[in-house]
């Protein structure tokens, strides 16, 4: 029985579109904007943490030229 | 051999000034993903639809709203120059340009009020189609953003009046500048969207 099942869950598995208006649409259009979106919703936490972490980078640039201690590190290998 | 170690603190140290900023561009990147899933289904959604907008539901007012996004715009410029008065310690200006700054944000709300209710007079309906939904629910929550950062205006005004912004204490109007900037960048992209296309 155990067989059957893992069996059926390997080689049977379909594409089940959960979405009427996304995935499930026949509209080239629909489709495209679909994609477009997906793209869109998953780059903008990039963007936005990439930007989050300029601000902190470049702050803490700020600070070090402030109190004059930028360059001060020495080279890795005297570390 | 001996060897010395000597422990310095981080040159780079964070003022409470600086965690305040920071905690405050955090809250403002996850109103930036919420706004982005609200202009994602509103793409989508116009995107399946047959006719934008549908038959039988209003126009909406394209000039009267560009008209108002000037001023909300113009808000922006005199909130920087309330900051850049705050930066030099000028308390008469400060409070001058802070009261300016409600002024036009009170006007953008007053505004997007009055043709709320003339769109719901004329049939907009949130529950009749996706077009009214996602009109209220996008231009709504970015009014209660509006409203908000007139709230905590109203305080940075309050607190500015009784001379709590001296030469060098700035913080809470940099604050008020940054949470006024992104909620007016906001907007034309709103307006582009949700009226233009």
């Amino acid at each position: 029985m155990g067989v059957l099942v893992a069996s059926a869950l390997i080689l049977g598995p379909v594409s089940a579109s959960a979405c009427p208006t996304c995935f499930g649409s026949t509209s080239e259009q629909v489709l495209r904007t679909y994609y477009l979106s997906a793209a869109f919703l998953t780059l903008t936490p990039f963007f936005v943490l990439g930007a989050l972490g300029a601000w902190v980078a470049r702050h803490d640039r700020r600070q070090r030229i402030n109190l004059g201690t930028l360059g001060d590190e020495p080279p890795r290998s005297a570390r | 051999m001996n060897a010395s170690v000597t422990v310095q603190a981080s040159p780079a140290a964070w003022t409470p000034a600086d965690r305040n900023i920071f905690g405050l561009l955090v809250f403002v990147a996850t109103e930036i993903m919420f706004f982005a899933g609200l202009i994602s289904t509103f793409v989508v959604l116009r995107a399946g639809s047959a006719a934008w907008p549908p038959m039988g539901q209003p126009r909406l007012p394209i000039g009267l709203t560009a008209a108002n996004t000037i001023v909300l715009l113009l808000s922006a410029v005199t909130m920087y120059l309330a900051l850049d008065a705050a930066r030099g310690g000028q308390q008469r200006s400060l409070v001058r340009r802070l009261t300016l700054t409600a002024g036009l944000g009170a006007t953008f709300l007053v505004v997007q009020g009055s043709e709320w209710v003339r769109l719901i007079e004329h049939g907009l309906s949130a529950t009749a189609s996706p077009y009214g939904s996602t009109f209220f629910t996008i231009v709504g929550m970015h009014g209660l953003h509006v409203a908000g950062a007139m709230g905590a205006l109203g305080l940075v005004l309050t607190r500015a009046i009784s001379g709590r912004y001296p030469a060098g204490h700035h913080g809470g109007v940099e604050l008020c500048w940054i949470y006024w900037a992104f909620v007016v960048a906001l907007w034309p992209i709103l307006y582009v969207l949700v009226y233009l296309t």
